[in-house]
């Protein structure tokens, strides 16, 4: 071999020197047998929402449903209102077994203070951002 | 064995035909090995990161969009990988700082290791490769073996190429004098 005159190729000789290193023989057998493995699995997990599109539908419907109602009913010259025949209602409580019964309201006495609501709005938001936040630092970690 | 480029193995995999990845494997895992051994420095640990790195691979092969090499992926998969189980051990070496080689004791060392049985060449140089930073270690492999281009070194260890010429530099000179402490102990100034 004829005399190295720099640094550049002695190092290069070096690390030529040092080989490269083996691993073991059945190695591609064992990345193989996990690969079949990942890939077996990946086409069992089909993911599958919680709630169906369907579900989610009515629910959406019965809850708007729900509110319209309930906003139209506050009104007392809705129209809706009229519509609907309480007088069933009234019948019930005519009932005297009925009227022994004291009314029960437990959210009477149960007050937030505009402070708490507004912390309260902000903390939510907050855990929303932080989801995000973490849905996207995982989806970038899986991601290299 | 296989003269195909790796993007037909990687389209092939990708169409659902497995074993194509085997070539893959088979191109690349001396050399995910050799750089994770050089990071972990055991060989049991080196084996199972490779593997993992070579699984994780797989499992992302949908988002490798081919705007590096498919070895540089991999060298980078397997080198973060190595790098994590460090971090879980706790096993970062502090290198040595060694600055004072000159161009005379080039020809010095060659004869010095080339004196040397073989086995027992490749034992002293890989010894003093350990004493160098892991980074530095990856870049002089990558550099000097793989002869992979300052640019693909640059997207395999995360940094700049201006950083990867200076850690080259300083690493040369760090090795030849790690080198020359060990293998010319007479010549060593005690100081």
């Amino acid at each position: 071999m004829k005399p190295i005159k720099n640094i550049e190729e002695i190092t290069k000789y070096i690390i030529k020197e040092a080989q490269i290193e083996s691993p073991s023989e059945d190695f591609l057998n064992k990345v193989m047998n996990s690969v079949k493995l990942e890939r077996k699995l990946s086409l069992r997990k089909v993911y599958q929402p919680l709630i169906s599109k369907s579900a989610w539908l009515l629910i959406i419907t019965v809850f708007f449903g729900l509110s319209i109602f309930m906003l139209a009913g506050n009104s007392e010259n809705s129209y809706l209102l009229s519509k609907v025949n309480v007088s069933f209602f009234d019948k019930i409580t005519s009932i005297k077994v009925l009227e022994n019964i004291p009314s029960i309201n437990i959210f009477k006495n149960i007050h937030f203070s505009s402070t708490f609501t507004y912390s309260f709005v902000f903390f939510s938001i907050l855990v929303m951002l932080q989801l995000w936040v973490i849905k996207n630092y995982f989806n970038k970690q899986n991601s290299i | 064995m296989n003269t195909k480029p790796d993007e037909y193995y990687i389209e092939q995999t990708l169409n659902g035909n497995v074993n194509a990845f085997a070539f893959l494997v088979e191109k690349y895992k001396h050399m995910v090995y050799t750089l994770t051994i050089r990071i972990v420095k055991n060989k049991e640990e080196a084996e199972e990161v490779s593997q993992d790195s070579f699984v994780k691979a797989f499992k992302n092969l949908d988002k490798f969009k081919g705007e590096s090499k498919f070895s540089t992926w991999i060298y980078k998969i397997a080198y973060y990988a190595s790098l994590d189980v460090l971090k879980k051990n706790k096993r970062f070496v502090n290198s040595e700082n060694i600055d004072d080689f000159n161009e005379g004791d080039l020809e010095n060392m060659q004869d010095a290791l080339e004196y040397l049985h073989e086995n027992e060449r490749k034992k002293v140089i890989n010894d003093a490769l350990l004493r160098l930073n892991e980074d530095e270690r990856i870049i002089l492999t990558l550099y000097y073996f793989e002869e992979l281009p300052v640019k693909e070194i640059s997207k395999v260890v995360n940094l700049s190429e201006d950083n990867i010429k200076t850690k080259l530099f300083r690493s040369r000179k760090k090795l030849t004098t790690i080198l020359k402490h060990v293998i010319e102990p007479r010549t060593v100034d005690l100081r």
